[in-house]
């Protein structure tokens, strides 16, 4: 089978969930005997064309954002861009047998694209704006939640990464439960296993003595950051050697370092900043627990990533999450915004290492067996192989 | 075809020697090799000229200055993947303890562990935590001297063969240059006459700027009452009041400070001198004597380190420790025609063995080598 993947970022180039999730899909797809194109972004003008472990990468030349940025303008011109670039691969690429779009941004280049061969079009939806913003949109998110609808009609199948996410495309795009396939993300526990010498590499942000918790994640106000860092001081008095790393970059960053600073705990709480693999797996290599205290999640990637890892994870009950972590067996679930319950789970893992050694061992195993990619590769191709006639895989 | 990152948070505008060797090392790679491709990993501090401008080398600029430890091992990491590198090539000590390809290093030197007392302590903390590093985790050391290479085997137990050295070579614009122009241009440049001594480098206390003022204080009150030195160069990483060790010699006439010097100037004033010293306590390599060198001026370095093994024969060697030798040494090339003549006559002869196309020969030697180590990534 034949894929042009269609996605608005993609390695090496700086990339966060979406470009690794598509990364990790297309490497998988490839395993299993199938040719992948990806159709991308530009990195700085280099590297237009390039295989990528047997994964065919075509990058656009897009000249970035106009000055000053208007997101509607820089939307439709990326697309454009994506489009002119797919004719010019016309010749090369003709046997493909469809195209597969990941996320709103590349929806409208994806449908044409689609159009113009002839192709069915699966969409994968990543993420949603309605959920993201609690229902209040802006202009520019209600052009997104727009574009989400209308690429939910017009793709043959579409992708949710969670049951969550499946009732919401329901719910909010009008999808046919029928038309949805629920197909998790999947995690590549090599990276984030990396040998490294862990004492030299605590060093970087944390004293040898403290106990270190943990969150990954963008910095923005669905992620509940907020929750985590009021659980985190109440747990402080008890336990002295504590140490809490939050990684990554977000609109709230400023007002949760205001937060950490006004509740007196500056010099135990930690910003590292957007922190990519390799070294965020040796990141995740020294925390004691993993905390993904999201409001609202489609999916829950980093809790994943957590397991893989082999750490154990308190997460909220918030979306993808309740599906992802079973609680008291690989991991432990709160409510969604409650600090307290935050702080009591906090403080059974910390004096229960047992447990938190049972819950990282079984999280540890169901990453890999249940999340590998070769077994979301597999779901894709069926859901390819569906679109495609009802054949089941391996009948090509 | 390997994809090569080149560390060069060092170049910067008033860089030091190790800004010198991160971007004399890009310039020679990008003359010899159009095969490899090179990114050149820069700081935001560094000006809008490229270091090098060839169709194989990209230059990519970061908010992240030398030493910088938590951008090095959170954020580099991930460079190093975005662009897909072979091998990363970190010029100023450090290694990454997460590493997603093979890491070369290179150890200038090891003075914050030998000579603890010439260095600011909190430099030598963050070098000795760096060096340690590297010398543990890198795949490959590069130093830049066989003094060097022992001294970085005696602090960390480097097994040598991990260790390669390349020296450093003095730019294509150190050379001998017409006396009368060189003159002409000192005079309007810096109001200096001709036959000054002269010192350049940094300001500080490990390159024994006081034991230099003391010998150019015997040096007047023997013979050479109107003898002028001048000390070219910015201020080190140690703090040193120079303006008051001048002024306890009474020297503030006799000593010019034309501060740190633009590349175009500098080989004008190494070409106006009547002899260049350099009593460094410490060194790695030593640049600015075989940049003397190759200017054709009579040399005399200081007997310690690796300053022996750079200018061979070519130079008077002295001992740090005794200014009066070093006034002698003076004496001698000022008074002696014949021997400033020979001198002139060996360094630009020395000099002629150091390049940086070897140097860059064998740095991408080592860059195969450990390219070719299997299992990482």
């Amino acid at each position: 089978m034949q894929v042009l993947m269609v996605a608005s970022e993609y390695p090496p180039a700086k990339v966060y969930g979406l470009g690794r999730a598509v990364h990790d899909l297309s490497r998988a797809l490839v395993a299993r005997g199938d040719e992948v194109h990806v159709l991308t972004n530009s990195i700085g003008g280099r590297d237009q064309e390039m295989v990528m472990e047997g994964v065919a990468v075509h990058r656009i030349n897009y000249p970035g954002p106009p000055e000053p940025p208007d997101p509607t303008s820089c939307v439709v011109q990326f697309n454009l861009c994506l489009i002119e670039r797919a004719y010019q691969l016309l010749p090369a690429v003709k046997s493909i047998d469809l195209v597969h779009a990941h996320d709103w941004l590349v929806g409208l280049a994806s449908r044409s694209i689609a159009r113009r061969l002839q192709l069915p079009l699966v969409t994968t939806i990543h993420d949603m704006a309605v959920g993201k913003h609690f229902g209040q949109l802006d202009r520019p998110q209600q052009y997104i939640a727009f574009t989400e609808r209308w690429l939910t009609d017009e793709s043959e199948r579409v992708i949710a990464c969670s049951d969550f996410i499946k009732g919401e495309l329901v719910q909010h795009c009008g999808a046919e439960p029928a038309k949805v396939d629920v197909i998790p993300c999947g995690v590549d526990p090599a990276p984030l296993q990396l040998p490294v010498n862990l004492p030299a590499f605590r060093s970087v942000f944390c004293r040898p003595e403290e106990r270190l918790l943990l969150y990954v994640g963008r910095l923005d106000r669905e992620k509940g950051v907020e929750v985590l860092i009021r659980g985190f001081a109440a747990l402080r008095p008890r336990e002295a050697r504590l140490r809490l790393v939050i990684v990554g970059e977000g609109q709230v960053r400023g007002q949760l370092q205001e937060l950490v600073g006004g509740l007196g705990l500056a010099e135990v709480v930690t910003f590292l900043g957007y922190v990519a693999p390799p070294a965020l797996g040796a990141v995740f290599q020294c925390a004691e627990m993993v905390v993904v205290p999201s409001l609202y999640e489609p999916f829950g990637m980093v809790a994943l990533e957590a397991m893989a890892a082999g750490r154990p994870v308190i997460v909220s009950d918030a979306g993808g999450l309740r599906e992802l972590i079973i609680d008291g067996e690989t991991g432990l679930r709160v409510p969604a915004g409650d600090a307290e319950a935050i702080t009591a789970a906090m403080s059974r893992l910390l004096d229960d290492q047992a447990l938190a050694a049972r819950l990282a061992a079984q999280g540890q195993e169901r990453a890999r067996g249940e999340f590998s990619w070769d077994r979301v590769a597999h779901l894709t191709r069926s859901c390819y192989a569906r679109v495609l006639g009802d054949q089941p895989e391996g009948s090509r | 075809m390997m994809r090569i990152g080149i560390d060069a948070r060092s170049v910067y505008p008033g860089h030091g020697g190790i800004g010198t060797y991160a971007r004399e090392l890009v310039r020679a790679l990008a003359r010899c090799d159009q095969e490899n491709q090179y990114f050149v990993l820069c700081s935001d501090r560094k000006g809008p000229e490229p270091i090098a401008s060839a169709p194989n080398v990209t230059e990519i600029s970061y908010p992240a200055a030398m030493l910088d430890w938590g951008w090095e091992q959170l954020q580099l990491p991930a460079l190093a993947e975005e662009l897909a590198l072979d091998v990363l090539h970190l010029t100023c000590f450090g290694a990454l303890i997460a590493k997603p390809c093979p890491v070369v290093s290179t150890i200038h030197d090891v003075v914050f562990r030998e000579r603890p007392d010439l260095v600011e302590p909190r430099l030598a903390a963050s070098l000795d935590r760096a060096a340690s590093l590297a010398a543990r985790e890198a795949d490959h050391v590069i130093t830049v001297s066989g003094y060097s290479r022992e001294a970085i085997g005696r602090a960390y137990g480097t097994p040598r063969d991990r260790i390669a050295v390349t020296y450093g070579a003095p730019a294509a614009d150190f050379h001998p240059r017409d006396r009368k122009e060189a003159e002409r241009r000192v005079g309007e440049r810096f109001g200096l006459g001709a036959g000054y001594l002269l010192y350049v480098g940094a300001l500080e206390p490990k390159k024994n700027i006081d034991g230099l003022l003391d010998a150019f204080s015997q040096l007047q009150q023997h013979g050479f009452p109107n003898q002028v030195l001048v000390l070219a160069g910015g201020v080190g990483g140690m703090p040193y009041d120079l303006e008051r060790a001048v002024r306890m010699r009474r020297l503030e006439r006799s000593v010019h400070l034309p501060g740190y010097l633009a590349d175009a100037d500098l080989p004008w004033l190494y070409a106006g001198a009547a002899a260049f010293v350099y009593p460094s306590f410490y060194e790695g390599f030593g640049l600015p004597p075989l940049e003397a060198l190759a200017c054709g001026i009579p040399t005399i370095v200081s007997n310690t380190t690796s300053l022996p093994e750079v200018v061979g024969e070519a130079a008077l060697l002295v001992s740090p420790e005794r200014p009066e030798e070093m006034a002698e040494a003076m004496a001698r090339v000022l008074d002696d025609r014949a021997l400033a003549a020979d001198l002139c006559r060996r360094g630009v002869e020395q000099a002629r063995r150091f390049s940086w196309e070897r140097a860059a020969g064998q740095t991408l030697e080592v860059y195969s080598l450990v390219a070719g180590l299997a299992g990482v990534s």
